[in-house]
C-alpha cells in the first residue's frame, strides 16, 4: 500500500486533535473574529461609507493575515514532533511534500478569513479596488501553499547536502557559521521578498493606472506556481532525505555542533540575574539562537523596519509601522513560547534539577524582555519620538502590538500551551 | 544473502569519529548483540542503518537493497526500535502499530494482536501512549519494530527497564522472529541477557569492532560463568567515562 500525503496528514491530525482537546477549532473561529474586527475598523475609517478601504490598509491586513502564516512553513515541514519518526519510516518524498501542501493550504485558508472580510468591504465601496486586491490576496495565496514551502525544501537539500557546510568552510573557514540557520534564513529572505513585492502593489492597488501592480502580482503568482513544479520533482529524491538531516539535527544529536557560547549581549544579561537563573538563561539563549534563528531575523527586519519608517516619515508612514509592530509583537509572542517549550525547555528535566519555577520564569522573562529591548522598544521610541503627532503614532502602534499579541495568543491556544 | 550487509561505515559527529570503518555481514535467523560503553558509537550505527542518520563513508545494505540507492525500500525491510521510542503520543498503542504497519507496506490487525498479546500489552493496548510506564513503552518500541515481519530488525537497548516478566515475554518474541528467519541486532549493556539470547557477539569500543565472537568462540564464552565480561573488561579500556 503507498501512503500518500493526505493519510499522513491524517494521521498527525489525529495526534494534534487530541492533544489539543476542544480548542482545535476555536482557532479558525478566532481568525474569523479577527477578520471581521479588521473589516471594522476599515468600515470605520470610511465612515461606514461605501468607500473602499485605502491600499495601506487593504495591503496591510494581508501581510497581517498571511506573513505569519508563512513564518510556520519550517515548522509544518521540519520541526514538528513526529518529524525524527516519520523521517526514518519507509515514506515516499512525494507523500512528504503532498502533506506539506496540504497543511500549507489549509494555513492560507486560516489567513483568508482574516482577510477575506475587509475585501468584503472593499467590493462594498470599490469594485476595482477589491478585484486588485483579491489578485494581490490571490497571490500571496499562492506564495503561502507553494512558494515558501518549495524554498524551504531547497534550503533543506541545501543543508543536508553539505553544499552549504562545504561552502562555509571555503569561505570561512572550519566550521564558522551554523549552516541549518539557512533552514530559517532563506524562507524568512524569501517571505521579506514577498512582503516588499506586496508593498510595490500600492499606488496600483489605489487606482490601477499602473502596471507594475499586475505584473508584480503575475511575477509573484508565477514563482510560486514554478517553484511548486520544481519541488514536486525534486521533492522524491531530495525531501527524504532533508527531513532525515533536520530531524536528526532538530533532536539535537547533531545539535552540539552548532551551539556557540552567549553573544556579549546576552553574558551582560545572565551576569545581571541570580545564579540560578542565569544558568538558566545562558542554556535558552544558546538553544533559542540555533533552533529559532527566524526570531533574531525577523526581530531584524521589523526593526529596520520601524526606524527607517520612523526616521523617513513617508506617507502613510502610521499605518505600515503599525504592521512592523504587529510583527514584532507576533514574534515576541513566538519567543516566549518557544522559552516553555520542547527543545528549548524540557520541563520534566528542568523539574529535577535544583532551580526554582521562579528562576526558571525569571530567566523566560529575561530572554523576552532583552529580544523585547533589542528589536522593538528601541525602535519604537525611535518611530514615536520622530512623530509629528506622537501621541497618533503611538495609538497606531498600540494596535499594531494589540494585533501581533492577537494573532500570537491564538498560536499559543492553537498548540494548548 | 545477508539480511544485512555494512561495508566500512563511517559517521562523523563534525570532527568527531562516532563510528570508524565498520564492517559487518549479518545472516537471515540470527541474533547479534553490540556491546560496548557509553558513547563506543553503536547507536550510532544502529541508527544510521536505520536510515536515520547519513553515513560520512561506506555502504549499507539491507536484505540486498543498497540503502542509499533505494533509501524507501530498504527502510521497508528495516524495524528500529530507537531510545527512546519514536510515538505518537496520543495514538493508543493499537493505533500506533496500525500506522507503522501500514507504512511498512500494509497493516495486519491480527497479528499486531498477536503481538501485544505476546508481549503482554494486550490490556493497554487502547490506552494513549503518553500514558505508558518506561517499560511499556520500551515494549510497544519493541513491538513497532517487530510490525509488519521485517528482515532485519534493530533494537537499542530495547531490553532495557523490563520487569522479569516483561523481559521474559520480550526474549520470546525475539526468539520466535530470529526463527523466521529475521535478523536481529541488539545494542546491550545486559550481558544475562546476550549470554541467553546471542548467537553472535561483537564488542565496539570508539567506533571501532574490536571482538567479534560467534560459533565455537562464544559457546565457550557463554559455557564459562563470566568469561563474557571478563572479554569485555579486557578488550575496553575504562576510560572512567560513564
Amino acid at each position: 500500500m503507498t501512503i500518500d500525503g493526505r493519510r499522513l496528514v491524517a494521521w498527525s491530525d489525529l495526534d494534534e486533535r487530541r492533544r489539543r482537546g476542544g480548542r482545535a477549532a476555536r482557532v479558525w473561529w478566532f481568525a474569523l473574529g479577527l477578520g471581521v474586527a479588521l473589516a471594522a475598523i476599515a468600515g470605520h475609517r470610511a465612515h461606514w461609507h461605501a468607500v473602499a478601504p485605502s491600499p495601506t490598509y487593504l495591503i496591510a491586513i494581508a501581510l497581517v493575515g498571511f506573513v505569519p502564516i508563512m513564518f510556520l512553513a519550517p515548522h509544518q515541514l521540519f520541526w514538528r514532533a513526529d518529524a525524527a519518526m516519520v523521517a526514518r519510516l519507509p515514506i515516499a518524498g512525494a507523500a512528504l511534500w503532498q502533506a506539506a501542501v496540504i497543511r500549507a493550504a489549509r494555513s492560507a485558508a486560516l489567513a483568508l478569513l482574516i482577510v477575506g472580510p475587509t475585501l468584503g468591504v472593499a467590493v462594498v465601496g470599490d469594485l476595482g479596488v477589491a478585484a486588485r486586491a483579491l489578485a494581490l490576496v490571490a497571490a500571496l495565496a499562492l506564495a503561502t501553499v507553494l512558494l515558501v514551502p518549495a524554498v524551504c525544501v531547497g534550503a533543506a537539500h541545501v543543508v543536508a547536502s553539505g553544499q552549504a557546510a562545504a561552502a562555509s568552510r571555503a569561505l570561512a573557514g572550519g566550521d564558522a557559521v551554523a549552516t541549518t540557520s539557512l533552514l530559517g534564513a532563506v524562507p524568512g529572505a524569501t517571505i521579506a521578498a514577498v512582503v516588499v513585492a506586496a508593498a510595490l502593489c500600492h499606488r496600483w492597488l489605489g487606482d490601477g493606472g499602473d502596471a507594475q501592480g499586475w505584473i508584480v502580482v503575475a511575477a509573484l503568482a508565477g514563482a510560486a506556481i514554478a517553484a511548486g513544479a520544481a519541488a514536486t520533482a525534486l521533492a522524491p529524491e531530495v525531501l527524504p532525505r532533508a527531513m532525515r538531516e533536520v530531524a536528526a539535527l532538530d533532536r539535537q544529536i547533531l545539535a552540539h555542533l552548532e551551539i556557540h557560547r552567549v553573544t556579549w549581549l546576552e553574558a551582560r544579561v545572565r551576569d545581571r540575574l541570580d545564579r540560578d537563573s542565569g544558568l538558566v538563561f545562558d542554556r535558552m539563549a544558546r538553544l533559542i539562537r540555533r533552533r529559532y534563528p527566524l526570531f533574531a531575523l525577523g526581530g531584524a527586519a521589523g526593526a529596520i523596519a520601524l526606524c527607517g519608517l520612523g526616521w523617513g516619515r513617508p506617507d502613510g508612514a502610521d499605518g505600515w509601522l503599525a504592521v512592523a509592530a504587529a510583527v514584532e509583537a507576533w514574534i515576541a509572542i513566538s519567543v516566549a513560547l518557544a522559552t516553555g517549550a520542547p527543545p528549548v525547555e524540557l520541563a520534566r528535566a528542568t523539574a529535577l534539577l535544583p532551580v526554582t519555577p521562579a528562576a526558571v520564569a525569571r530567566a523566560r522573562r529575561a530572554i523576552v524582555g532583552t529580544w523585547l529591548a533589542v528589536w522593538a522598544v528601541v525602535p519604537i521610541a525611535v518611530a514615536v519620538a520622530r512623530s509629528p503627532a506622537p501621541a497618533t503614532t503611538a495609538g497606531q502602534l498600540a494596535i499594531g502590538v494589540a494585533i501581533g499579541l492577537g494573532v500570537g495568543w491564538a498560536r499559543r491556544r492553537r498548540d494548548g500551551e | 544473502m545477508s539480511a544485512l550487509n555494512v561495508v566500512g561505515l563511517t559517521v562523523h559527529y563534525g570532527r568527531r569519529v562516532a563510528v570508524d570503518q565498520l564492517t559487518l555481514a549479518v545472516a537471515p535467523g540470527s541474533l547479534v548483540a553490540l556491546l560496548g560503553p557509553n558513547g563506543a558509537g553503536k547507536s550510532t550505527a544502529l541508527v544510521t542503518i536505520a536510515g536515520g542518520l547519513r553515513p560520512s563513508a561506506g555502504t549499507i545494505a539491507i536484505a540486498g537493497v543498497d540503502l542509499s540507492a533505494d533509501p524507501l525500500q530498504a527502510k521497508r525491510k528495516v524495524g528500529l526500535a530507537d531510545q527512546p521510542p519514536s510515538l505518537y503520543e496520543y495514538f493508543t498503542v493499537a493505533e500506533h502499530l496500525e500506522m507503522i504497519g501500514t507504512v511498512r507496506g500494509g497493516s495486519d490487525r491480527a497479528r499486531e494482536r498477536a503481538l501485544l498479546d505476546e508481549l503482554g500489552l494486550a490490556a493497554v493496548a487502547e490506552r494513549p501512549c503518553r500514558e505508558l510506564s518506561f517499560g511499556m513503552r520500551q515494549r510497544v518500541g519493541l513491538a513497532a519494530a517487530l510490525v509488519g515481519d521485517p528482515p532485519l530488525v534493530l533494537l537499542d537497548e530495547s531490553l532495557n527497564g523490563l520487569d522479569p516478566h516483561a523481559s521474559r515475554r520480550a526474549r520470546g518474541v525475539l526468539t520466535a522472529a530470529v526463527a523466521r528467519g529475521a535478523a536481529v541486532v541488539m545494542s546491550t549493556h545486559l550481558l544475562d541477557v546476550t549470554e541467553r539470547l546471542a548467537t553472535r557477539v561483537i564488542i565496539m569500543d570508539q567506533g571501532k569492532i574490536v571482538a567479534d565472537l560467534d560459533g565455537e568462540a562464544l559457546r565457550e564464552h557463554t559455557a564459562t560463568a563470566g568469561a563474557l565480561e571478563a572479554t569485555y573488561l579486557e578488550r575496553v579500556a575504562d576510560r572512567g567515562v560513564a
